[in-house]
This record gives C-alpha cells, structure tokens and sequence, in this order.
C-alpha cells in the first residue's frame, strides 16, 4: 500500500521446492520473522508438511548479530545440515545453508553479508564443443573401421558406407535424444550435447575393451578372455547407465552409484548362476574362435600330445556331466 | 558309380536310407534312425508311391523277355511267399504300430532273420514295445529276439508258440559266387501295402563300405527292411537293408553269411528282455576298435592347398568331395573338401559310427590381414558342437590351445560328449585352425562319432600330426 512507510530491508528469506524451484520469497524488516502455513505469516509455505507456524528466527543484538531459530509447534522439527532439531528446540543459523522443513528448503540472505562479485558470463565452451566433436568424429570413425573389416571389397565398403554413418546418427541422436526428454522432465534442462559425449565414450569403451579382450586371448592363448568379454561389456553398460542417469537426476548420482552397481553385483552372477544350472558353463562360447594376424600372437606353440594330455581332463568333466547335467530326458 | 553331380556334398552326408518304415502315428519316437538326416523318407511310409510296381517292365525290353521275367518272379513269389513274414513293432499299451519290417524264416523251429534297426526298439525298450509277425496269409503271433548284430545290421527272432514246423528259407553256399549282373530277387512288404517281390541285378559288393554290402541294381523301399534276397533257386543270398535316396535302383543287401553266423550265434541264446544295452555297446566298442585300427593302419593321404598339406583317408576308406572358389566374392579363394567313410552303424533311433573330415581353405592376398582375420575367425565361429545334453548324449567338452606338429602352427580344439547309455564311447570333434600366414589359412575339422577315449585321443593325435607347411621351394 502506498501510505506504508518505507523501511530499509534486512534480508531475504526465500522457499526452494526440492528442485530448486523458488517457492516463495519474503523481504525482511524487523525481527523476528515467522515461517510456517498461516497467513500471518512472514514467509507463508504451502508445503503440507509445515505447520501453521514452524519457525521463529530472530538475529540477537549482541556484537556477534547470530541468526537464532527456535522451532515452534511442529510435528515434523526442522532440519539444518543433517541434523534434525525438534519443537521447541533453539539453534544457531549459519549464513548461506539451507533449513529443510517438510519437503521444502529456505534459504537467508542478510542485507549486512558480503555480496560475491558479479560471474563474468561463460564464454562459449569451445572446450566441450571440440571434445563433442572429436568424440562423435572417432565413433564415426570406429563404425567406419568395423564395416570395412566386414566388407569384402572397396566399392562394397564405399556402396555401405552413407548407410552406415546414417544409421550411426539415427541410433546416437535417437539414444541421446531420449535421455534429454528425461532429463528437461527431470532436471529441467536437456543436456543433449551431454548424453551424446556419453553414448559417444560407452560406444568407444565397449568396442576398445572387445578388441583389447580377444587380442589379448588369442595372443596369450586366454581362452577366459574371449569367453568374458561380454561380462566386461556389462560393466561398460552398467557405467553408461549411471552416467545417463547422474545427468538426469544429478543430486541423487550417489544413491544411483549404489543402484546401478547392486543391480550389477546382483544380476551378472545371477546370469552366469542360470547358464551354470542349465548347461552346467558360465558362457555358450564353447572355444574361442577369434583369430588374428600369426605375429600378435605371443603364446608358444605346443607339441600336439601336449593337448591330448589336457584333454584327458575332458573325462572327469564328461562324467561329471553324465552324472549331474540333468538333461537325460531331454529331446534333441 | 554315377552319382548326380549337382549337390555333391549334400549327397555326400545324406542320401542313405534305411527301409524301415515308421508309422506316421509313432513317428516321433520310432523312424528317427532313417529320418534324422532325411526327412524326406516318412512321406514315403505314409503316401505310398505309385511308381514302385512298374520296375519289371520298364526293366524289360521286349514282350518275350517281359513274360519270362514275370514267369520267374511268380515262381520265386511262389517259391518263398509262406516263408516270409512282416516284423512289426508295436507299443505294449496302445497296441498300435510303432515301425514296420519284414523278415524270413530260418528255421523250423521259428526263427525269423531281420534287420537289427527293425528290431531295436524290442532289444532297446522292451518294457514299452513288444514284436509280432505276420505271415502273408495274416497269421499273426509274438516273437521274441535273441541276438542282434548292430554292426551288420542284423537281428535273428523267435516266433513264439508256433506248433507246425515254419517253412523254411534256405541260404545259398557262401562258395557259389554270383556273377555280375546276374538277376536276383528282392522279397518284403513295402509300405505296410502287401507283400511283394522285386527284381533286379546283382552288381557285386559296394565300395568303400566299411562292412561288406551287396550292390542290389533293383527296387526297395520302406517296410522291405530285413526280407530276403534271393537267386534263381529261391536261395538267400542277402538281407535288404538300405537305398539312395539320390539314385535310381540303388539299393543294399547285407550279404547272408553275417545272417547265418548270427543264426549260430542265436540258435542257442536266451531271449533278450531286458534293454540290451549293454550288449550294444559292446558291439559298438568292437565296430569303433577297427574303424579306429583301419584309420591307424593305413596313412593320411596329403591334400593340397597351396603350401598347405591337410590330411584325408584313403581313398578306400572314405569318399571326399570338393568344391573350388566362391563366386560370389572374387577377392577370396575358397576350397571346400568333405570326406565321410560308410562306416555309420545304427544304435536304436539313432546312428553313430560315423567319422567325417572336412576344410575350408582360404587364399585371399587381396584382403589384407585385418580384414583376412575376421573373415577367418567368422569361419572358424561357425562350426557346431552341442552345447545342450539330450538324452542319448552330454553338451560337449572342450580343451584348446596352439599346436605345433613340426612345421605349421595351429590353434586346434578337442572337444568331446559322452554317449548316456552307451558307457565308455563318445562323440569327438578335433577342429583346426592354421595360424601362420596373414591372408591364407586352413580350418579343418574331424568328427568321429561312437569311439573310446583312448582311440579318439589316437585319432586326434594321427590327424592333427598330419597336417603340413610346404614352403616354396
């Protein structure tokens, strides 16, 4: 109302839902100020979870000039830095921390606080734009790799390629694409260039470790390898998965770490416990078949009845089978 | 022997055929033995085949020839129809026919020849089947079975409760040698239609069969599996057993000495009533010790690919089949050769005995060594092993590493599955890669079904020594 005196502002006390919303926002002019459902109200709230009146926060006028809450009639208290403080409880605010009550944070500004410099706007992130870029260039590159190993002559491989790339593009923009509307659901922003970095490094995680794994088990003749390759592409996934959701959900990228990595520890021996029931073999790869140039390879060779006498085992295995595979009714 | 060129290699693994006939109603369980790698034989039980009665003629070329033919073969008919009988398998429940036969007494006292696949399910599941003959005037009775020959393929029963003396067929010496071309007769009840008689030639024994078969240039079909062959004078001189399927009149006997030594064997055994398969697996631990024996004995001979020397058996015991270059991808030399001895023997509704070899030789300087070794471990992924149990044998078993025999490098895989009732004998599968040269390479695999550990290791070891880096001279 226009007949109000003026009076100089104290502070600020606003209301953030939990996504950082603003809520509401009051101007202080004297102390005490009151938070809570009621209109009378400095700060009014609608969040259920509030009572009628929630806090009383006053500022003492000795020479420290503390900022003190008292906690009022409440069922649900109020909390400061994890700590939980009950009705009629009194605590100390720190400048610049949040208090929860029931699902909404507040927030003080005082007029006397220092005020941080102003943020020169970002420049443009030429930094991100050139890791976007080459990220996206070496999957085109790596796709562009794999389909001239397929391809059987040039102008097969030059007749596939604008297929190839096209598909590439279609799959990174539809995958990435998806993550942004979660993210504009979630977090408000697409983040698309984002998601794409991350489709772009799995994708290129993925197909290094494969390559890595079966080089390294023909080289080395580990037939394990090759065989739990595609267990250590899970835990690629898995990665992928959590960096698609800390991007969506960023303040709870904690609780996912933990999610995704239960769901891995679960299911993957969960996967190989089923195969081992029902074949009684972690894997369906029954040798390792991946072959490569003769000079990658390190293993020494071994004289021919050096493999029969391994394959001796196969007896004890085989009866192991007949005894307990369990298949002995099976139809072919 | 002309051979239709036209898919060797198709013709090379599946184009024999058992003449057992299975009725369509128990054809799950019971025809497996012929139809496991041609399905186009059941049709043939069920849907009779009209061309089957015009042999004599289209075989005659003039009238007069035609009536002497038919004159004959009405008095072989007549010569030996109440001494043939049909073998029928049924289920001891339902009653109803589970597989067809035919067979020929022997003795006075009943005892009836046949085929040991007619018969197997009477010596491998007594409790669920049990046999009846027929005679040709529809005289039905139980028989039971008293010893089989599952190398040869024969079984001897017994017709049981018979008070007349059977009429009898008589076996022709062994001394008395047929000349080539000389017309014999072939009598069974093919199809479950009617019994009937068949003429054609003998054309002396089959070559490269592992076990001695008579070469019959005349009909069979389904349902003649264990009735006689006969000569001139009504004298048994073989068993029907098999036919091609590729062919035209080319059919199978198993020459009647290994009948009558079986005979001796039966005539005073006890009859079989428990599943006999321990008496099979000796039988086939005996068949897999002289396919293993002849393998050892005679050399690998060398084929050549390239630098390359791969190992085949001798041209006596297996056949192999080629093919050269894949047209559709000219950057890429391809070789293909399939070799499989005639030595499958059947064990109940399934065969085993079997040993194949097979390569694919790759040549392609044009494709570079990336491009090379994933083409090449395509091809070498590809091969099938069982890797799921059933119930007649376990998943497979493998154990891999580098090999060197002396002058080329290989990756090689033993793998190998344990049969379930046929103790001591397994299914091994040798499979070879070259790994020496960045644009060439050989994959072979060896396949020998129903051998003994010890004897696959033999034979892996034989095969896998074999192989050979010719460097250019």
């Amino acid at each position: 109302m226009s007949t109000m005196p003026t009076t100089t502002t104290l502070g600020l006390i606003e209301a953030h839902d939990r996504h950082g919303a603003l809520l509401a926002r009051a101007p202080i002019t004297r102390w005490p100020v009151t938070v809570g459902r009621a209109l009378d109200c400095d700060l009014v709230l609608d969040d259920p979870f509030v009572a009628p009146r929630h806090l009383r926060i006053d500022r003492t006028v000795d020479e420290h000039r503390t900022v003190e809450v008292e906690v009022l009639e409440t069922r649900n208290g109020a909390r400061l830095q994890r700590k939980r403080h009950a009705q009629g409880e009194r605590f100390d605010w720190p400048g610049g921390t949040p208090i929860d009550l029931g699902h909404t944070h507040i927030t003080l500004r005082l007029s006397d606080a220092p005020i941080a410099d102003e943020q020169a706007l970002p420049e443009f992130p030429w930094r991100t734009v050139g890791t976007t870029a080459a990220l996206v260039v070496l999957v085109g590159a790596a796709a562009m790799a794999s389909s001239w190993l397929e391809s059987r002559d040039s102008s097969q491989y030059l007749k596939s390629l604008p297929s190839v790339l096209l598909m590439l593009l279609l799959v990174l923009s539809a995958w990435s694409g998806l993550w942004a509307v979660a993210n504009k659901m979630f977090a408000g922003r697409l983040q698309f260039w984002r998601h794409v970095r991350i489709a772009c490094t799995v994708y290129l995680a993925s197909e290094a470790l494969r390559l890595v794994a079966h080089l390294a088990a023909f080289s080395f003749s580990l037939e394990a390898l090759s065989q739990f390759a595609s267990v250590l592409g899970v835990l690629v996934l898995a990665w992928a998965l959590y960096a698609h959701l800390a991007t969506v959900l960023p303040r709870r990228s904690v609780g996912l770490a933990w999610t995704v990595a239960a769901v891995v520890a679960l299911g993957v021996p969960a996967w190989l416990g089923a195969q081992w029931l029902n074949r009684m073999r972690l894997t369906n790869e029954m040798y390792m078949s991946s072959l490569f140039p003769p000079s990658l390879r390190v293993a020494p060779t071994a004289p021919v009845d050096q493999l029969l006498q391994d394959a001796e085992a196969l007896r004890a295995k085989l009866d192991r089978r007949l005894k307990d595979d369990g298949l002995a009714d099976e139809d072919e | 022997m002309p051979f239709p060129l036209i898919r060797p290699l198709r013709l090379a693994t599946s184009s024999l055929v058992l003449l057992l006939c299975a009725l369509a109603a128990h054809a799950q369980n019971a025809p497996s033995t012929a139809t496991a790698s041609t399905p186009a034989t059941r049709p043939a039980c069920s849907s009779p085949v009209d061309g089957t009665a015009q042999t004599p003629a289209a075989a005659a070329p003039t009238a007069a020839d035609a009536a002497l033919l038919s004159r004959d073969a009405r008095r072989i008919y007549e010569l030996s129809r109440d001494k043939l009988v049909q073998i029928r398998t049924l289920l001891r429940n339902a009653g109803t026919q589970a597989s067809i036969g035919s067979g020929f007494f022997v003795s006075a006292d009943g005892l009836i020849v046949t085929n040991f696949h007619v018969a197997s399910q009477l010596a491998l599941e007594p409790e669920r089947y049990r046999g009846v003959y027929v005679t040709m005037e529809g005289q039905e009775g139980e028989v039971e079975l008293l010893a089989f020959d599952v190398q040869r393929d024969l079984a001897v029963l017994r017709a049981k409760g018979r008070t007349a003396a059977a009429p009898v067929l008589g076996f022709r010496p062994a001394d008395e040698a047929l000349a080539q071309g000389e017309r014999i007769y072939s009598l069974g009840n093919p199809l479950d239609i009617g019994f009937a008689v068949t003429e054609g030639t003998y054309n002396g024994l089959v070559k490269r069969s592992f076990y001695p078969r008579i070469f019959f240039g005349g009909t069979l079909n389904p349902g003649m599996s264990g009735g006689p062959a006969v000569d001139d004078a009504g004298r048994v001189l073989g068993v029907n057993v098999a036919k091609r399927m590729d062919g035209e009149q080319v059919s199978f006997l198993i020459p009647a000495e290994f009948a009558q030594a079986l005979l001796q064997r039966a005539a005073n055994a006890q009859p079989i009533t428990q599943a006999a398969h321990a008496e099979m697996t000796r039988q086939l631990v005996e068949h897999q010790q002289v396919l293993t024996d002849r393998f050892l004995k005679a050399p690998f001979r060398e084929q050549r690919h390239g630098n390359y020397r791969v190992p085949v058996p001798d041209d006596a015991l297996a056949r192999c089949w080629g093919s050269g270059r894949d047209p559709s991808f000219p950057g890429l030399n391809l070789e293909r050769t399939q070799c499989r001895a005639d030595s499958d023997v059947v064990a109940g509704d399934f065969n085993t005995g079997a040993v194949r070899l097979s390569y694919e030789a790759y040549n392609a300087p044009t494709l570079g060594a990336a491009r090379f070794a994933r083409m090449y471990s395509q091809s070498f992924a590809n091969e099938q092993l069982p890797t799921r149990g059933n119930r007649h044998q376990t998943a497979a078993e493998c154990t891999e590493r580098f090999v060197d025999p002396g002058s080329l490098p290989l990756r090689a895989v033993v793998c190998l599955s344990a049969y379930r009732k046929l103790t001591g004998l397994y299914n091994m599968t040798v499979l070879v890669t070259s790994v020496n040269q960045p644009t060439q390479g050989v994959l072979g695999r060896l396949d020998v079904q129903g051998v003994a550990f010890d004897n696959g290791m033999k034979l892996a070891s034989h095969y896998l020594k074999a192989f050979r880096w010719e460097a250019a001279p």
